[in-house]
């Protein structure tokens, strides 16, 4: 959960708000470069980002307009050692050992700066998912799981099925014992 | 106190019984059982109709919408393009097309795998990279509908994904029966080109199962982004 987090700080903390619904490719620029190693660097407890949450930054940072200044890149990078250390600071090994008082803070961390660069973290309780979002609703990060359900589940209609049949056996039972059925 | 009814009473009530209620009732249980029968069935379509009667701002990756043109031209010479003509897709947006040919797959390509982009084709997860970046590309589909024939597939298929920017063949190496959280299935981090196909496993199964198909392939064409 703390990956999630982390990742969440440093997605809404790409200072370039740009909206974009098919923009074209931009190449990734020293500072881009800088934040990166930055992430993959990062350990919080023996916690680090991901593959998928580093390859999604990646492709953040490739679409044009979005272009992140030295200036930039140290502000994210203090915020990303802001967050390690106090993860680090709570001896916590998972977010779960955290206090509820502890996670506020890091989610305070995570919408804070996510008002700064103007994107808009949503955390969907149900699904205890987060995305991030432009502020024109484009998505841009989500720690959804890798491999997805792709096929059909058909327990629901069989359990109908099985339930009607029931109730269809009961009916009649109890239709013929009522004389019902009698004309 | 105790209610009595008198034969007529009694007679009636058992015709409402038999000729109404009964006959209402096992009308609502049998909605309700082809609904849910049928719901594989109808959601596609749902999202189909949606896709093209929708009015709704598509930037969320369940709404859909589409960069893709079909009619470019492509220079089969070409080994390199340059980055600024590529477009990066926002989730929900159709790319690219997917055709596999020796086994009759012919789909679109949906940048991000929702549940919409499912179900209206292939979707390709947006924690991988596109054609042509030198880098791993994870897409799934449906078991029962676009991905149904890849349980066919074989090593040396190919697989052709057609860009507005390129056309990528990849070759078939190998197929794998693995667990969804079985991470070594998959390397995201990887600095090679390797696109990766799953599906539900098995192809027939009638509930949730935790098991998918994996197809892996290897680019053998297409021009590499600068």
């Amino acid at each position: 959960m703390f990956k999630r987090i982390a990742a969440v700080i440093m997605s809404v903390l790409m200072i370039s708000a740009v909206a974009f619904s098919a923009s074209a490719a931009s190449g990734i620029n020293d500072n881009e470069q800088k934040l990166i190693d930055a992430y993959k660097s990062a350990n919080a407890n023996g916690f680090t980002f991901n593959d998928y949450t580093l390859n999604q930054i990646e492709i953040y940072f490739m679409r044009d307009g979005v272009d992140i200044t030295a200036e930039q890149a140290d502000q994210v990078i203090a915020y990303l050692n802001e967050a390690v250390s106090y993860f680090s600071s709570t001896g916590a090994s998972s977010l779960d050992a955290l206090s509820t008082q502890q996670k506020q803070h890091l989610l305070e961390v995570v919408r804070n700066g996510a008002a700064v660069v103007g994107l808009t973290v949503n955390y969907d309780a149900a699904n205890k998912l987060f995305h991030v979002y432009t502020a024109d609703g484009e998505l841009v990060f989500s720690d959804a799981a890798v491999i997805k359900t792709t096929g059909a589940d058909y327990t629901p209609a069989i359990i109908t099925f099985a339930v009607v049949l029931m109730l269809a056996c009961a009916a009649v039972v109890t239709a013929k014992k009522k004389g019902l059925m009698q004309r | 106190m105790k209610i009595h009814f008198s034969s007529n009473q009694k007679h009636t009530l058992k015709n409402l019984l038999a000729y109404i209620c009964m006959p209402v009732g096992f009308c609502v249980l049998g909605y309700l059982l082809i609904y849910t029968v049928f719901i594989p069935i109808i959601k596609p379509a749902l999202s189909l109709s949606e896709m093209f009667i929708s009015d709704a701002d598509f930037k969320t990756g369940e709404d859909l919408t589409s960069i893709f043109e079909d009619n470019i031209q492509h220079e089969e010479s070409k080994d390199t393009v340059n980055i600024s003509e590529v477009q990066i897709p926002s989730f929900g947006t159709h790319y690219a097309n997917i055709s596999i040919p020796a086994i009759s797959v012919e789909a679109p390509l949906y940048y991000g795998d929702s549940s919409a982009a499912l179900s209206s084709g292939i979707g390709q997860y947006n924690g991988s990279f596109m054609p042509g970046f030198g880098r791993p590309i994870l897409v799934s589909g449906h078991n029962n509908s676009y991905f149904n024939s890849l349980q066919y597939i074989e090593a040396g298929d190919e697989v052709i994904i057609t860009t507005n920017y390129g056309v990528y063949k990849y070759q078939v190496t190998e197929t794998k029966i693995a667990s969804y959280n079985d991470k070594s299935a998959y390397d995201l981090s990887a600095k090679e080109e390797t696109l990766i196909m799953y599906t539900c496993y098995p192809f027939d199964t009638l509930g949730l199962t935790s098991q998918r198909f994996f197809v892996y392939a290897e680019k053998i064409s297409g021009p590499e982004i600068v």
